[in-house]
């Protein structure tokens, strides 16, 4: 359904992005991972209109995503979240929602502004539509409170409600789990996992692994602007090169380990303490 | 927060834990000044900092590298640095810049290049390179590892462990529990704005009821 085509893309003399050919397809979940300027959000922000591309063709469907505006592509059935959180902090969360359907909603403007009960009976069945997207996010209680007022994690969860309200065949999660705890990122996971529809796209740039290798049907990995390997988890867990470049062995991990535990040339301090409960 | 008490000693490494919103940032905040601070004392190497305007406070000997990095975007990695040093303290701004480009080669590589251009994950790296700029004795790290490949996640942590051994003060606020736990000595969990469990690292690390909360269930 989605497909990058020979895609490249250059910032001046950098290559970000160096001739790369994917494949989505509808039902199932999808992770990009990759060091860190490897060009994961590049190839987001292609799709999703953001950057021109430099070269190939970025397809869903029979659509070109490359020719169109952020808007268009929007339309065209694509949402995304981004790395860092642009909700609009002013607006409640509701409001979010809402201004996602305002271009759905337009042909229905005109009656919205010069006919009272016609305009009412709109208003109220979009945020109808909007409040049970935020019940899936358990966020209905905090459907008046301004964005920018909620906490860290209801704002990740409602960047996520706010690109699902479209009803997108292509989502796309720019770290979804970046700065949630464990506990939270296992909840995300379930609640990913509800999203997943026959005819929808879910695409995840992510460098939490145990909500990739859990979630993930297909992880294509990115070295260096280059597709470097995909598979499946299992595979893109053993491969010496994804390792080498990106996972780290488990041999790195036991020396860090090994140095937390045995720092040289001084002891752990207030070591001999208890635990003490509050 | 409601009374929180902490300590942190020289060459320390201090993680803090806890849920989002729970007080965590706004700890480490009312610390550098970027946050009041409504009641009691906050004593650095004897003296009271608390309500110190941010940059006094720096000239102390604590560098702050803030949640969602606030770097420079407009400026090279280089300006970025230069920004960030501290004249008349220890070492030569030479020497420091060196040292950043050797933990971070690929700062090292793109001097030049506008910050703004630079991944999620090489603009923390940033980020991390600027607060050393101040030669800080108290570095407070906000979520160093969040937007980081695993890989450097480790390298973070190692540097994290070696600026230790060289006697500075870390506090540590960190999602990667585990991690957290297991380079430092000595950590305080946070929930709702209190204190509500404390000791050392690996005692917590075993500790069921940590372990519950906060480490994926194996």
């Amino acid at each position: 359904m989605l497909r990058f085509e020979q895609v490249g893309k250059r910032f001046g003399a950098l290559v970000a992005i160096d001739d790369v050919s994917l494949a989505f397809e509808p039902g199932r979940i999808y992770s990009i991972i990759g060091p860190n300027g490897a060009g994961k959000s590049t190839l987001i922000n292609m799709a999703a209109g953001s950057y021109g591309v430099s070269s190939g063709r970025i397809l869903l469907g029979e659509v070109e995503l490359q020719r169109l505006k952020k808007h268009q592509v929007s339309h065209a059935g694509l949402s995304r979240t981004y790395q860092n959180i642009r909700l609009f902090d002013a607006m409640t969360a509701l409001e979010n929602l809402e201004v996602a359907l305002f271009h759905r909603d337009f042909p229905k403007l005109a009656a919205e502004l010069l006919l009272p009960r016609r305009g009412r009976a709109v208003k109220a069945a979009r945020a109808a539509e909007c409040r049970a997207v935020l019940r899936r996010f358990d966020l209905e209680a905090d459907a008046e409170t301004a964005a920018g007022n909620l906490p860290y994690g209801k704002q990740k969860l409602l960047e996520i409600a706010r690109a699902l309200v479209t009803e997108p065949k292509v989502l796309m999660l720019d770290e979804p789990a970046a700065g949630l705890n464990h506990a939270e990122s296992a909840e995300l996971r379930f609640r990913l996992l509800e999203l997943r529809r026959p005819d929808r796209v879910i695409l995840i740039v992510e460098h939490d692994m145990n909500l990739v290798m859990a979630l993930s049907d297909h992880i294509a990995v990115l070295h260096r602007g280059r597709l470097l390997f995909q598979g499946t988890p299992a595979a893109v867990r053993e491969n010496p090169e994804v390792q080498e470049a990106y996972l780290g062995s488990p041999d790195e991990h036991q020396i860090i380990r090994a140095a937390a535990r045995h720092r040289t040339g001084r002891v752990r301090l207030r070591a001999d303490r208890d635990i003490a409960r509050h | 927060m409601h009374g929180i008490s902490a300590e942190i000693l020289p060459g320390e490494i201090v993680a803090i834990i806890g849920p989002n919103g729970a007080g965590k940032t706004t700890l480490l905040n009312t610390v550098s000044g970027l946050c009041d601070v409504r009641s009691g004392t906050i004593r650095f190497k004897g003296e009271d900092i608390a309500g110190l305007r941010p940059d006094k406070v720096v000239a102390r000997g604590i560098s702050h590298c803030p949640e969602g990095r606030r770097i420079f975007q407009r400026l090279t990695v280089e300006e970025n640095l230069v920004a960030s040093y501290v004249a008349g303290r220890k070492r030569p701004f030479a020497e420091l810049v060196e040292q950043a480009y050797r933990m971070f080669p690929v700062l090292g590589e793109r001097r030049k290049a506008q910050a703004n251009r630079f991944s999620g994950g090489q603009q923390q790296m940033l980020a991390v390179a600027r607060a050393l700029m101040a030669q800080p004795d108290l570095l407070l790290l906000d979520e160093p590892s969040l937007g980081l490949a695993p890989k450097l996640v480790s390298q973070i942590l190692e540097i994290v462990l070696t600026l230790a051994d060289s006697g500075m003060s870390i506090v540590l606020v960190e999602q990667n529990v585990d991690a957290a736990l297991e380079i430092s000595d000595y950590a305080y969990v946070l929930e709702n704005g209190r204190c509500v469990l404390e000791g050392p690292s690996d005692k917590l690390l075993a500790d069921p009821r940590l372990r519950e909360a906060y480490l994926p269930q194996v």
